[in-house]
């Protein structure tokens, strides 16, 4: 017996030894970790990712998104034109939800308002409003109750008199709109060559969404507070949300080098800022759509560019190079970007080349939980990271495709989409994509899994090494994200050494296969979850 | 006027109060922006509890209607898991379209649904939370059924809510000390089985907690004869002893003086741990926001109990009780009756609280008045509440001085003269 212990602690020291050595090469950033965490943190890991969004189990209105955006004004304040109810449940909204929304004035609409109609305590609350709050700009917005009655708020807001800025934003819960995701999803699974090429439908379908209270509000914004201003010369406004910061370091680091300034970082800017949008030469448009540049080209003239890297084709090394590259040329600035682009990426990869070496030493399988965005980041692992990747799995299984409106057609379309790009990669026969397999299985023929974080739990007993890569680890701006998922990922490596064998609770846990992370043995927490999916599929049909 | 509601309406109650029936079901008839916030007020809490469905309605049902979808929905939930009761609730907008939700339960009836199914409309325009709650807990005598004869030394309780921060702790704490003077809880209205609110006129008497829920146990009385009683939630040793004497007294069984000392004693030898803390906070300010049935309870017990000056206290919903509950709450320097929110942030920044009880939605201010913020009341969507310990009933009281110590010790707070700039160490 004492001999086999002292097998096994030799064997572990030599381990930890091999653990150190191979890990030494790499001196990791300890403060842009941290903030690259910090940053994952609020877009990931809060209670909505944890909670609602694993749930799956609903869909907020277009009033929650809305109240959301007027908070990420300085100076603003919502008005919600309805019943309290709707107050007091928006004021936990699902991109903050640790932070309830303090300031919420309400109409408190009633049913003498439903009858008569609510303009006099539309009128009254303004003033009220800015009376208690002194905002710069108080942005009302419509519930189902105030849409359905119709009460004429711009006119309101003609007649209101108060020394600040007031809007009206159509943010009726009940604009949802019918077009299912599948629409949105057929065009994410386009590989990126095909991308450039074809004319994406994503925008058009953005443009016209009735049920976005992001969009509603930036669209007010543009229409009803934007001021036209002389343009300053080689400026942008950028389209900025919570969790952008090392995003928004890297642009501006590179903007600076290639002579770009900053005009706006919309929304999350002063309202005088948003007056001097149109100041900006150019606009970068993010996540929530083009809709809102669309209409500041169409209002101020001002061009824009489409920074969101799922629909533009600038994931990858390549793509951040084309990114900056072309804003650049909307600026007549290819000269200056040819420089600190040939030095950035010079830089990168050699930066890159130092975590290569290390992934040199493993077989690695992506089998994340979706797969929409596999062709992004099959491109970045093994173009970009150089990572040995052998499988790239696929599993419809476990996503209920149904239940999100997808349909066949669409996944048998990614799938192919899937195998174009693997042979577009020139890797060989190495790389091999498999459809609905058993993650065990593949874990036992490679040494790391590149999964996610819906997926771990399931398999915590199993001795696989799974690594949660969230998605925005890829979708980053610029040079550095690339560097820095490298050292997420010889990080998380290094981690899996020590969390092997694990009799973790969660684990414990008998899950549900479809509605994952639900308990199996829950049969009305699952009630619920299956009614979801049902009626939702209804509703989109 | 009221500018920033504290409380929310109709739609609310009513989720709040068929949500606690324990075998049924919540069918919401509204668009998807309902639902989630009733998800999210239920989920984040107990994320093993939810059961909970809706109707999916979209845009152009609110010119069309969705009766359909209701009765899909009631159908599909019904087949699948056969509970014991359905509650279909809709909210503001389909409610102004006039679906006919009536005779949606009738269909679903006729449609093979074989459990009871109520049609509650949460209009949330009509009126506030606690009327959604009174009504929704009344709308509940017209499933009970007549028993042959009431069971002595058996009790309902009224006015009990599920999404309250330990919630499920307090009740086994209450039932515990019931059992303890010989008393046994036939329902909970609601966090009881359908099958057992239905039995709810076996009880000897129906007790009101901190009055609410007042209105079923008035018609509980015309219809069944079932007396009531309206007690305070038993905060406190105190407050604890006053919940069993006055239930004990209505129903004449006599309490062994034993039983209370026992109970005392074994408090006394929990809390004397943290006896210096006791002697610290003593004479310390502090802020209570809440609903009508807990809050002056808590301020009672927070002032007479644990010696806190109670600076504020705040009531965020006002029951048909709160009045007469008032009138024996003397412990607070001001009395805020559902105030608007933007008001009790400036009275509380005007006040010397240092600690406040509330809520989740109390969060900001806390943060803002920079003090530690104990959940106590609805909703509590930033806490989670796992251990046994409870807040009601003689065991409560260790935990509310663990509670209260904890905060307060665990803040790091710099020296305030380091915050007086330009002070030139003139201090």
């Amino acid at each position: 017996m004492a001999a086999l212990e002292t097998d096994i602690r030799t064997k572990n020291r030599v381990e930890a030894e091999n653990t150190k050595k191979e890990f030494k090469e790499i001196q990791e950033n300890a403060e842009e970790i941290r903030d690259m965490f910090r940053d994952r943190l609020s877009r990931e890991l809060n209670f909505h990712n944890l909670i609602v969004h694993q749930y799956r189990h609903n869909i907020n209105c277009k009033l929650s998104g809305a109240v959301y955006a007027v908070t990420e004004i300085e100076g603003a304040i919502p008005l919600i034109h309805g019943p309290n109810g709707c107050a007091f449940h928006h004021r936990l909204t699902p991109h903050r939800m640790h932070a309830p929304i303090q300031d919420m004035p309400c109409t408190g609409i009633d049913e003498y308002d439903v009858i008569y109609g609510g303009e006099g305590k539309l009128h009254k609350t303004i003033i009220e409003t800015y009376q208690k709050y002194h905002p710069e700009l108080i942005a009302i917005l419509q519930t189902c109750v105030s849409g359905i009655i119709g009460d004429d708020i711009q006119g309101v807001i003609q007649e209101v008199d108060v020394p600040c800025a007031v809007i009206h934003v159509p943010s009726e819960g009940f604009a949802m709109d019918r077009w299912s995701s599948d629409m949105l999803v057929r065009d994410y699974a386009k590989p990126g060559k095909e991308k450039d090429t074809v004319k994406s439908s994503a925008p058009a379908l953005e443009a016209k969404a009735r049920g976005c209270g992001f969009m509603a509000v930036m669209d007010s914004l543009v229409d009803q507070v934007m001021e036209y201003q002389d343009i300053e010369e080689n400026s942008v406004n950028i389209e900025t949300s919570d969790g952008f910061k090392r995003d928004l370091e890297e642009l501006t680091r590179l903007f600076e080098m290639i002579g770009v300034k900053i005009n706006t970082t919309f929304l999350c800017c002063s309202v005088d800022a948003i007056k001097r949008a149109p100041a900006a030469e150019l606009n970068i448009a993010g996540w929530r759509g083009v809709r809102w540049a669309e209409r500041m080209k169409n209002k101020f003239g001002t061009e824009y560019i489409r920074g969101s890297f799922s629909y533009s084709g600038y994931s990858t090394l390549e793509g951040a190079e084309k990114f900056i590259f072309d804003i650049a040329s909307k600026l007549d600035l290819e000269g200056e970007a040819e420089e600190v682009i040939r030095k950035e990426k010079s830089r990168t990869l050699q930066e890159l080349d130092r975590y290569a070496k290390l992934f040199k030493g493993y077989e690695f399988a992506l089998f994340p939980f979706g797969f929409f965005f596999n062709p992004y980041s099959v491109k970045t692992y093994v173009c970009d990271l150089k990572i040995p990747l052998k499988y790239v799995c696929i599993d419809t299984r476990r996503m209920n495709l149904p239940a999100m409106t997808i349909s066949g057609d669409t996944t048998r379309n990614m799938i192919r989409n899937m195998e174009s790009v693997l042979e577009g990669l020139d890797v060989g026969a190495e790389l091999e994509l498999v459809v609905n397999p058993e993650l065990s299985t593949i874990a036992k023929k490679v040494d790391f899994i590149l999964g996610d974080r819906n997926r771990i739990s399931n398999y915590w007993n199993d001795d696989v090494r799974i690594i949660d890569v969230p998605l925005s680890l890829f979708y980053r701006i610029g040079f550095r994200g690339l560097v820095e998922l490298a050292a997420y990922l010889t990080r998380e490596m290094k981690k899996q050494r020590y969390q092997r064998k694990r009799k973790t609770i969660v684990s414990k846990f008998n899950y549900d296969e479809t509605y994952y992370p639900i308990l199996a043995d829950n049969s009305m927490c699952l009630a619920s979850r299956e009614m979801w999916s049902t009626m939702w599929s209804l509703r989109s049909s | 006027m009221v500018l920033d509601p504290i409380s929310s309406d109709m739609f609310t109650g009513a989720v709040r109060a068929f949500h606690g029936i324990s075998d049924g079901f919540v069918v919401l008839h509204c668009p998807s922006g309902c639902y989630a916030g009733m998800f999210y007020l239920n989920a984040l809490s107990d994320q093993s509890g939810v059961r909970m469905a809706f109707s999916g309605m979209h845009a152009r049902h609110l010119v069309h209607g969705a009766d359909y979808l209701a009765l899909e929905a009631v159908k599909r939930v019904y087949g699948k898991f056969k509970p014991s009761f359905i509650a279909l609730i809709d909210s503001a907008g389909p409610a102004m379209l006039g679906d006919d939700l009536d005779s949606v339960v009738w269909r679903a009836e006729k449609e093979g649904v074989k459990c009871p199914v109520k049609y509650f409309c949460g209009a949330g325009f009509y009126s506030s939370m606690q009327s959604g709650y009174d009504d929704s807990l009344e709308s509940l005598v017209e499933f009970m059924r007549r028993p042959e004869q009431t069971e002595e030394r058996t009790i309902n309780i009224i006015g009990f809510h599920t999404d309250e921060p330990r919630w499920s702790q307090d009740l086994i704490e209450i039932r515990r000390m019931l059992t303890n003077v010989g008393l046994r809880i036939n329902s909970v209205l609601t966090a009881s089985k359908f099958e057992e609110i239905v039995q709810a006129p076996r009880a000897s008497l129906n007790v009101v907690i901190g009055g609410e829920g007042l209105n079923i146990a008035k018609r509980m009385e015309e219809e069944f004869s079932t007396p009531y009683i309206v007690v305070q939630y038993p905060y406190g040793l105190n407050g604890s002893e006053e919940f069993l004497r006055d239930i004990c007294g209505e129903l004449n069984v006599k309490i062994e003086e034993e039983i209370i000392e026992k109970e005392r004693r074994k408090a006394r030898e929990i809390v004397e741990k943290a006896v210096f803390y006791l002697q610290g906070i003593y004479g310390l300010a502090c802020s209570v926001v809440g609903d009508s049935c807990k809050a002056p309870s808590l301020a009672a017990f927070l002032n007479s109990e644990l010696g806190l000056a109670v600076d504020v206290l705040a009531v965020t919903t006002k029951n048909n009780y709160c009045d007469k509950t008032l009138e024996n709450v003397t412990c607070a320097d001001e009395v805020m009756i559902e105030p608007d929110r933007f008001d009790l942030h400036n009275r509380l920044e005007r006040g010397d609280t240092q600690l406040l009880f509330g809520s989740t939605f109390e969060k900001g201010i806390a943060h803002e008045i920079d003090v530690p913020l104990i959940r106590f009341s609805f909703p509590e969507l930033d806490h989670i509440s796992l251990m046994s310990a409870p807040f009601a009933g003689f065991n409560g009281t260790a935990t509310w001085i663990e509670e209260i110590v904890n905060a307060l010790i665990g803040m790091y707070k710099e020296s305030p003269l380091l915050s007086i700039k330009n002070n030139n160490g003139g201090v």
